[in-house]
């Protein structure tokens, strides 16, 4: 017999199993030669078996119950309107909808969703009963765990790492409702830790800040799935959180070209959830959030506004997405459905540059470009503050120092110097200050140690209005609104600022009117400042 | 197949999924979330299944997801693998000075392998860690066989005369 060629010997190393290899093999044991041959290929079959499995021993730990826990969430909360399921020819939410008569239920949840559908026309008595339960429960929630959301209200956001994903807590990085009494009085202790699902996705998690990150996939699909029903009645979905796992994607509204390295904060009614940084592609890593049901999509006169879409669209979570960009003015998006398979796969958020060219100056004047819903007044101050606080403006564009205006005015030079204090003349530390010009907020600064807050009016200029501001700031009125959770509010509307001097307020935080301003308990400062907003929006 | 079943394929599988993974991407912190996807994606299509070998199936869309991802990305930079080789590599018997004549040939061969062809690394992959028949891979490549055959031959030959020429003090391919 011949000896054993190269091919003869990887035949009898791959187990070839057939009558010739065996042959082969009888003569390797008889042939010294072919027995090195051999041995030289089953050597290098063992490097290549080590060459090739040994750098997979430097991932991360392989939890085959995390993988699936990921996998069956994300079934579970499949986008209906994902090219995947397109390609497939499934049929989508949209489609389903498109193709059956107005009012009739769709497939998932039909008989739920007709009962509670039939009873919010119909049960007026029971849907007020049930209200009085929501409104009763959330009060007592609110009232239970009002001291502890203050205390983490202001726990800023964590870099999760795959090591602490499934440590991490949910600690909203502003207490700020967003959609509402209902869904912002949400306990993030309805939120359950982090994640199976999570931890599944925390590989890619690189450069996002998580905060209330999604439930884990038990608390996931059981909340997806059946909700966390503690509240009867029709109303009684209120309750329900939803998860979906999306991507934000930032293009230049001019020229439809990515935008790389902007920062996007999605935010939830419990607080900023996620941060990230989009990356060349102009998209961030995936998100992986957990919203509760949005009210603008429970009450009963959504059925009355909405009477055609009302009885086809599922129960959803909502979230809101911040966009910002050195050179660009941020933008928002509100009411990005969450859940019942309604979650988009890419959110594309189209930025406007700062400065605009012969752009019209109301265009110029906005701080945020709002997208698909109107601004509700109250949220834009929110939200504003919110994005000043998680981003520090450090990272927004820095104007350049304006020029004097053409009528002469100058703006103020100094720093507007309000100084804080309690019912007993102490300084409160950390309360928040905004400053705003016809309705738009312009600067904000957090009290110190002496209750003394620096409202440099030049910070607004980071947000790209240099001109706008300064001619706004020079008029000498602006409103003032002071507020410190658990100690009061305080506004005025019509505070005065001298030319080229801003001076100094006193302030002090009461529960009870005081002066000019006002003040108010905390619970009402929603409402405060939507009035605010509100007289002096344009 | 109801979701029991395919959580058994999950399991099955997901070792395979998660090497062509690493070894095509060439991300570590992607890893996880792209073997989400190509699971999720064999679920989706799963109608599409007409039966045979699911870890073929479940490979193949691994390698077009993996590859649609660097598509989009436009970035086919290959990352050097940062990740060392474990002090403790598996003992497969032998003297200490036979460890260490094997660890040394394992890392020789990882730098060998950096100078083959993707699809090459890929089919070494799957023939020899995860024990693909040549049928098995020429159905994820959707090659012939014998073309896979000799793919593989060749992608030895190749990597067996470097490992001679280092050995030898000769200049290899990779310099």
């Amino acid at each position: 017999m011949n000896h054993l060629s190269w091919d003869d010997a990887w035949r009898i190393v791959d187990s070839d199993e057939n009558d010739e290899v065996i042959a082969l093999l009888q003569h390797a044991t008889t042939c010294s030669s072919c027995a090195k041959l051999l041995e030289d290929v089953r050597s290098m079959d063992r490097s290549l078996q080590t060459a090739l499995s040994e750098p997979l021993k430097g991932l991360q730990p392989q939890n085959e119950d995390a993988l699936w826990a990921g996998i069956a969430s994300r079934i579970e909360g499949m986008n209906p309107f994902s090219e995947e399921r397109e390609e497939t020819g499934e049929q989508t939410l949209r489609e389903v909808h498109q193709s059956r008569p107005m009012g009739t239920p769709t497939s998932a949840g039909t008989t739920t969703r007709r009962i509670r559908s039939r009873s919010r026309h119909l049960g007026v008595l029971a849907a007020g009963i049930s209200a009085a339960l929501v409104i009763g429960g959330v009060m007592m929630r609110s009232m239970s765990v009002g001291p502890a959301l203050n205390k983490v209200s202001n726990a800023p956001p964590r870099l999760l790492s795959s090591e602490n994903a499934t440590a991490t807590t949910n600690a909203p990085a502003a207490g700020l409702g967003t959609h509402g009494k209902a869904s912002s009085m949400r306990s993030p202790s309805a939120q359950g830790p982090s994640t199976k699902a999570t931890a599944g996705n925390t590989g890619t998690t690189k450069g996002i800040m998580q905060s209330a990150v999604a439930p884990s996939s038990k608390t996931a699909s059981a909340t997806s799935s059946s909700g966390t029903t503690s509240l009867m009645g029709p109303l009684a979905h209120l309750n329900r959180e939803f998860t979906g796992v999306f991507r934000v994607r930032v293009v230049d509204n001019r020229t439809n070209q990515p935008v790389s390295g902007a920062k996007v904060f999605v935010v939830t009614s419990s607080g900023v959830s996620a941060i990230a940084t989009t990356a060349q592609t102009g998209t961030t890593s995936k998100f992986d959030v957990a919203a509760p049901i949005d009210e603008w999509t429970s009450r009963p006169r959504d059925a009355l506004t909405f009477p055609r879409d009302w009885p086809n669209l599922p129960p959803h979570g909502e979230l809101t997405v911040i966009a910002t960009k050195a050179g660009y003015r941020p933008t928002i998006m509100y009411h990005i459905p969450v859940g019942s398979g309604m979650t988009p796969s890419v959110v594309d958020v189209r930025l406007l540059p700062g400065k605009v060219p012969g752009a019209p100056s109301t265009v110029r004047k906005q701080r945020f470009v709002q997208q698909s819903y109107p601004l509700k007044p109250e949220s834009v101050s929110s939200l504003m503050r919110l994005a000043t606080k998680v981003s520090g403006q450090q990272s927004l564009a820095k104007t350049p120092t304006p020029k004097s205006p053409a009528n002469g005015a100058s703006k103020s030079k100094e720093p507007l110097t309000i100084r804080v204090l309690d019912s007993n003349g102490k300084p409160v530390v950390g309360a928040s200050v905004m400053v705003s010009v016809d309705g738009q907020l312009q600067a904000e600064a957090v009290s110190g140690t002496r209750g003394i807050a620096l409202v440099n009016t030049s910070q607004s200029l980071d947000w790209g209005l240099p001109r706008q501001v300064e001619q706004s700031v020079k008029l000498g009125r602006v409103a003032v609104l002071v507020e410190k959770p658990g100690v009061g509010a305080w506004w005025n509307f019509d505070v005065g600022i001298a030319k080229d001097t801003a001076g100094t307020l006193n302030v002090t935080l009461t529960n009870v009117n005081s002066g000019r301003g006002s003040s108010t308990p905390p619970s009402a400062v929603g409402e405060a400042l939507l009035r605010f907003m509100s007289q002096h929006g344009r | 197949m109801d979701r029991a079943d395919f959580e058994l394929l999950v399991r099955e599988n997901a070792g395979i999924v998660r090497s062509l993974v690493y070894h095509i991407l060439h991300s570590p912190n992607d890893v996880e979330d792209v073997t989400q996807e190509v699971f999720l994606k064999a679920y989706q299509s799963l109608g599409a299944f007409r039966g045979g070998s699911f870890k073929s199936y479940v490979t193949r869309i691994a390698r077009n997801h993996c590859y649609d991802i660097l598509r989009k990305a436009r970035s086919h930079k290959r990352v050097e693998s940062t990740v060392e080789l474990d002090d403790n590599l598996p003992d497969a018997g032998g003297t200490p000075e036979d460890v260490i004549v094997r660890d040394e040939s394992a890392r020789q061969m990882q730098e060998l392998l950096e100078s083959i062809s993707a699809v090459d690394r890929e089919i070494l992959l799957m023939k020899h860690v995860h024990g693909f028949s040549y049928d098995e891979i020429a159905e994820v490549l959707d090659m012939k066989v014998g073309t896979v055959r000799t793919r593989i031959s060749r992608a030895r030959q190749r990597l067996m005369t470097d490992m001679q020429r280092r050995e030898s003090g000769e200049p290899s391919f990779l310099g």
